[in-house]
């Protein structure tokens, strides 16, 4: 196991060490890479250093059609954007746009192999509804959910439930901050508006880039997220971007402090500096090190992270591996949503599973 | 090495253990398998495929197994997992069979492969492929199994392969599926083609599948270039009427069945223009298996004859 991290994280870190694999090794560095959401990442960094045809002739064909289906959600979600902006017009609304959508437009290093699969705004909450009326009075329609979904997104989450056109496959994803209203952690939305940059098209924005590590540090640590690798690896490639900026370091911790969330921030340094050993100057460690929780759940928590973030080739995971997802898991809606509220939504969404259920064996009975 | 050269117990050991990497043409997967009884149906319709040794890249990791679990307690199920993730509804023991072919299909189908892929049947005659592009349920796999069994060599019976970079179709043979009354047609057509065992009961039906060629699997590394296209409609009590079809139309029939061809952007369209280009395009109308066959062999030839006179 320890081979394949070592193996998948040094691929991307110096391509040139796979020329020295053999089939078998290629076999689980493409294993690893497909189900952490990072082929696409691993060809980009292969064919940007020009080893692409240096690649075993097989392992081109998948590596060939991870950067194809990578360049096509990208060119999807910039139609999506193109199409977006064509409807609301002349609207005066600032538009922030997060994570994928932010760094392919920003033209940020993650963006590079990405695959993105959603199109994700943060506006002023005041005009969300503004923006969901001339996108559904356009043709967009909000994505099927039954009336608890419509309710949960609306009450209690920081965006209204996602927006699709029929005729495409591209989610909008409208926020109006970056964390569930109902969760512990409060960032100050309108300091976000306010320091977000207007990209050179002259209309877009994207986050400032400490809030920008921010946001996709909270969005990994504090919710689930489907490849987590993958996201680590995007705060990898920011930090070291965004090193190269003044004052960077600085100001991330500065907003960690204004939005509270140093204890994510926390957390994030040390993963990504464990997992892949990305350069992290030693004050800027010794200083998130004060949000650091208590010594023995700093312990607990830092054991389930590094579960979390490794690559694990072969079928299923180690039993020890599963027990610290479910955690997270529990973890993540822990975070999100007060005790009362979290016994309801998984009761609500216990009693839809079992219903769910039922229906499908009824079906399997009577084909 | 081959399938059959393994003997059933070592095979059964093999797939319970490290597993093997199947080679069916194109594609290659990692299968596991823990029943025995599975092991050994697919050792009588597998028994020609090579088994990569040493192992090398394959396409997909699959693993097929009783469902565990309180879900387990409701009958003897089985399950597939494919990279780690688990695939499908369980199906009743006795349907493992289906579940396998459906993997196998699944491999192959998931946009995570190179290929351009297109719903269609392909055969292949004196070096020219033919295409018979359907929806799944249009009976092309019937058409396409009394090709196979009159000598033509089988590359798929669900799915066009095209190779990215050369734009040529690359073979995948493997089993025929057919449904409900396909296999008596198959049965009194070709008494002697090899049938596994009727699946009664599958949401499609009952499924039986037929072998494919030895002859197509040890011949499943040499691709084609596309000649002929023929969209195929059965429809009871019709004379076999050929009738070609404009360019523009066999393209949008052509996208209309691909899987992937949006999402290869310029790439897709490059390879789908090509074949249009290169293709004789019709539609065929029929009800007489025998005439169709028939005719279309006639077709072909003379498509064949035109492009080397060309």
């Amino acid at each position: 196991m320890e081979a394949a991290r070592h193996r998948l994280i040094s691929a991307l870190l110096e391509p040139h060490g796979t020329l020295a694999l053999d089939l078998r090794e290629w076999d689980a560095l493409l294993l690893a890479a497909r189900e952490r959401g990072l082929m696409g990442k691993l060809a980009a960094r292969l064919a940007d250093l020009g080893l692409f045809a240096r690649t075993p002739h097989k392992a081109q064909r998948h590596l060939r059609a991870a950067l194809i289906g990578v360049e096509s959600s990208q060119t999807a979600v910039r139609y999506e954007l193109n199409r977006v902006l064509r409807a609301l017009g002349g609207l005066d609304v600032p538009i922030v746009l997060l994570k994928g959508a932010a760094y392919l437009l920003a033209d940020l290093p993650p963006a590079r192999g990405r695959f993105v699969g959603d199109l994700d705004l943060l506006v002023p909450r005041e005009r969300i509804s503004a923006l969901e009326r001339i996108l559904t009075a356009s043709g967009w329609a909000p994505a099927e959910l039954d009336d608890y979904d419509q309710t949960y997104y609306r009450q209690w989450t920081h965006e209204i439930p996602p927006l699709q056109h029929p005729e495409r496959e591209t989610p909008i994803d409208i926020h109006h901050t970056i964390a569930p209203l109902t969760s512990r952690l409060h960032p100050d939305a309108e300091a976000l508006l306010t320091a977000s940059r207007l990209l050179a098209d002259g209309r877009l924005r994207v986050l400032a880039p400490a809030d920008m590590v921010l946001h996709s540090t909270i969005h990994l640590f504090n919710d689930e997220v489907g490849k987590p690798l993958r996201d680590l690896f995007d705060l990898h490639e920011l930090l070291v971007h965004f090193t190269a900026e003044t004052g960077f370091w600085d100001e991330l911790l500065a907003r960690a402090h204004l939005h509270g969330l140093g204890r994510p921030l926390y957390y994030m340094l040390r993963q990504v500096r464990t997992a892949i050993g990305t350069p992290i100057p030693q004050e800027v460690v010794a200083a998130a090190a004060a949000f650091a929780p208590p010594a023995p759940l700093d312990h607990v928590m830092s054991r389930l992270f590094a579960a979390h973030f490794r690559p694990r080739p072969g079928f299923t995971a180690p039993l020890p591996d599963r027990i610290a997802e479910s955690a997270l898991y529990v973890r993540a809606h822990w975070l999100r949503m007060p005790p009362g509220l979290l016994a309801r939504h998984l009761a609500v969404k216990s009693v839809a599973r079992i219903r769910e259920r039922l229906a499908k064996a009824r079906e399997e009975a009577n084909p | 090495m081959l399938i059959q050269d393994y003997s059933s117990e070592h095979l059964t050991a093999r797939l319970r253990g490290e597993g093997i990497y199947l080679v069916t043409g194109a594609f290659t997967v990692h299968l596991r398998i823990d029943l025995p009884h599975l092991a050994r149906e697919l050792g009588t319709m597998y028994g020609a495929y090579r088994i990569e040794d040493p192992p090398g890249i394959c396409d997909a990791h699959a693993h097929i197994a009783r469902l565990g679990g309180v879900r387990g307690l409701l009958g003897p199920r089985v399950q597939a997992w494919a990279d780690g993730e688990r695939i499908f509804e369980p199906v009743p023991v006795v349907r493992a069979y289906t579940l396998l072919e459906s993997l196998l299909n699944w491999a192959i189908a998931t946009s995570d492969l190179a290929p351009m892929l297109v719903h269609s049947a392909v055969l292949e005659r004196d070096g020219h492929a033919l295409l018979l592009p359907a929806a799944s349920g249009s009976g092309k796999s019937t058409l396409c199994a009394a090709l196979v069994c009159r000598g033509w060599r089988l590359f798929s019976d669900e799915m066009a392969v095209f190779d990215l970079v050369s734009g040529e179709l690359l073979p995948n043979p493997r089993p025929v599926s057919l449904k409900n009354r396909s296999i008596e047609v198959i049965r009194a057509f070709a008494p002697d083609a090899h049938l596994s065992p009727v699946y009664h009961g599958t949401p499609k039906g009952d499924i039986a599948y037929m072998r494919a060629p030895a002859q197509a699997v040890a011949r499943a590394n040499q691709s084609a270039r596309p000649g002929l296209v023929i969209a195929p409609t059965y429809q009871a009590g019709a004379n076999t009427t050929l009738a070609p079809l404009e360019k523009a139309q066999g393209f949008r029939l052509l996208t209309d069945n691909a899987v992937n061809y949006a999402s290869l952007l310029r790439t897709g369209f490059d390879i789908m223009t090509d074949l249009v280009e290169r293709s004789a395009l019709y539609t065929l109308t029929y009800s007489d298996l025998d005439d169709a066959v028939e005719r279309i062999g006639r077709l072909h030839a003379e498509v064949v004859a035109a492009s080397e006179s060309a």
